[in-house]
C-alpha cells in the first residue's frame, strides 16, 4: 500500500561548513511558520495522534578522506564537552566513500553524500523544556580524531525537515 | 507498506506531464507552422544564403521562429527536468516552492532560449544551402554521432547529474534556484544540442523524431555519471529496462497458468511467514 506524506523544510543553515581541528558550528534557522505546525503536533501529542517526526540532513558532505567519523549535536551548552551531554547527540556519521563520492567526474558527479538523522526525541525535549521556542538550533560537528585542513571536510548545507503523518 | 510519494511530488509530475501533453498537442494539431523544420523546407533549393535567410525571416518572424522553439523545447525537455526540479522543490519552504520553481525553470527556459538562437539559424542556413535533404541529415547525423562518443558529452552529462546544496530564506535562495536552473540549462544544451539540430533538421516525420529523440535523451539521463573517455553511450539501462520487462512477460506466458499460480502460491506463503 502506497501513503502520502508531508515532508517539508522547516529550516537551513546559511553557509557551507569547513571542518577543521576538533570541532565546527553552526546555526540552522528555522521558518517561524513550519515550527508553529511541528509545536501543534508536539503540543496535541496522545497515544492516538503521534506528533511530527523530525530530521537533520547534512547535504553535500565532501572530503578526499574517508576515515573520519564526526558526532552530531544539538543545542549542547555552551563552554561545555557536548560529549557530557548524550541527550544532545543526534548522531554519528561515518565519511566512507566520502571521497569517490566528491570526484566531479565519478558516479555521484561530485555531489558528496547526504546523512539524514533523526532528531525527534532532541525536538520533542526542547519542546517540553520551553526551549523550542528559539528560532534557531546551534548544531555542533565533532570529530572523533582532530581533522587536518588537507581533509577537505566541507558540509554544503545543514537543514531540518519535518515529516507529518 | 510503502511510504514516500508525497503530494507534491505527484503535482509536480502532473504539471510537467501535462506541459508535455499540450506541447505535443499543439505540434500535432497545431497551424503546422509550430516547428522550425516546417518553415525552412520550402527553402531547400535557395543558393544566396543572405537573401534566403532574409526571406525565411521576412516569411516567418522572430516571434513565430521563437514560438516553434519554445513548442518544441516543452514538449521534449519537462521529464528531462524532473530531477532537478525535485531537487529545488525539496530544498525550499513549502510556501516558496512555486517561486523556486518560477525561478530555475526562466534560468534553464533562458539558456534554452539562447540555443535555440544558435540551432535554429544553423538549422536554417543548412536548409538554405540547397543540398537534398539526405546528404544534409547524414552529415548531421555524423556530428550527433562525433559528439555522442566524444568525453566532452560525458562531461556534459555528469554535469547533469549535479545537485549542489541550496540556500533556503531570502534573495540567496532566488538566486540560487535561478543559476541552478542556468547551469542544468547549459549543461542539459550542452547534452542535447546535436540531437536537437539533427530533430530540427528533419522536414517529415517531425513528431516521430521528436518522440524518439526525447524517449533517448530521456534514457541517457539514466545512466549513471562516469569518467569522460571516447566511446560509444547510449540508453542502456533503459534497454536493459525494457529487455528485462519483456523477457518476463514473455517468460511468463509461456509458463502458463499452471507455473503461475504455483508461483503465486508460492509468493503467498512467503508473504504469511
Amino acid at each position: 500500500m502506497v501513503t502520502s506524506r508531508d515532508v517539508e523544510l522547516l529550516g537551513a543553515n546559511t553557509e557551507t561548513v569547513r571542518l577543521v581541528g576538533h570541532e565546527a558550528r553552526t546555526t540552522v534557522v528555522l521558518d517561524n511558520t513550519v515550527k508553529g505546525k511541528l509545536t501543534a503536533t508536539l503540543r496535541a501529542a496522545s497515544e492516538r495522534a503521534l506528533p511530527d517526526r523530525v530530521f537533520l540532513n547534512l547535504e553535500n558532505v565532501r572530503s578526499v578522506n574517508d576515515a573520519a567519523v564526526l558526532n552530531v549535536y544539538i543545542n549542547a551548552p555552551e563552554g561545555e564537552d557536548p560529549a557530557r551531554h548524550p541527550e544532545c547527540k543526534a548522531g554519528s556519521i561515518a565519511l566512507f566513500g566520502v571521497r569517490k563520492a566528491s570526484l566531479t567526474e565519478g558516479e555521484h558527479a561530485g555531489n558528496g553524500l547526504t546523512f539524514v538523522l533523526e532528531i525527534s526525541t532532541i525536538m520533542d525535549r526542547l519542546h517540553l523544556s520551553g526551549a523550542l521556542g528559539a528560532d534557531q538550533l546551534k548544531v555542533r560537528l565533532v570529530p572523533r580524531n582532530p581533522v587536518s585542513e588537507a581533509a577537505q571536510i566541507s558540509i554544503g548545507r545543514i537543514s531540518v525537515f519535518r515529516e507529518g503523518h | 507498506m510503502i511510504r514516500g510519494v508525497s503530494t507534491d511530488r505527484c503535482v509536480m509530475l502532473a504539471a510537467l506531464w501535462g506541459t508535455v501533453l499540450v506541447a505535443w498537442g499543439a505540434i500535432a494539431f497545431g497551424s503546422g507552422t509550430v516547428t522550425l523544420p516546417w518553415l525552412c523546407a520550402p527553402m531547400a533549393s535557395a543558393r544566396d544564403l543572405t537573401a534566403e535567410l532574409q526571406l525565411v525571416l521576412a516569411l516567418n518572424s522572430p516571434g513565430a521562429l521563437a514560438m516553434g522553439w519554445i513548442l518544441m523545447v516543452s514538449a521534449m525537455m519537462p521529464p528531462i527536468i524532473a530531477e532537478p526540479l525535485r531537487h529545488v522543490r525539496d530544498r525550499s519552504f513549502a510556501r516558496r516552492r512555486g517561486r523556486a520553481t518560477a525561478l530555475f525553470v526562466a534560468g534553464y527556459g533562458a539558456t534554452w532560449m539562447l540555443a535555440g538562437a544558435i540551432l535554429s539559424p544553423v538549422a536554417i542556413v543548412v536548409h538554405s544551402t540547397g543540398l537534398e535533404p539526405f546528404p544534409s541529415l547524414a552529415l548531421a547525423a555524423l556530428v550527433v554521432l562525433a559528439w555522442q562518443v566524444s568525453p566532452a558529452k560525458q562531461r556534459f552529462l555528469n554535469r547533469c547529474h549535479h545537485r549542489p546544496a541550496l540556500a533556503a530564506f531570502g534573495a540567496a535562495a532566488d538566486r540560487d534556484s535561478f543559476v541552478f536552473g542556468l547551469t542544468q540549462g547549459a549543461s542539459c544544451v550542452g547534452t542535447c544540442w546535436a540531437i536537437m539540430l539533427l530533430s530540427l533538421l528533419f522536414t517529415s516525420n517531425q513528431l516521430l523524431t521528436m518522440g524518439t529523440a526525447e524517449l533517448f535523451l530521456l534514457g541517457e539521463r539514466l545512466e549513471r555519471p562516469t569518467s569522460p573517455k571516447w566511446r560509444l553511450r547510449g540508453p542502456n539501462k533503459s534497454i536493459r529496462m525494457v529487455a528485462a520487462q519483456l523477457y518476463q512477460h514473455l517468460a511468463h506466458q509461456s509458463r502458463g497458468n499452471t507455473t503461475s499460480n504455483t508461483v503465486k502460491k508460492s509468493i503467498v506463503s512467503a508473504e504469511r511467514r
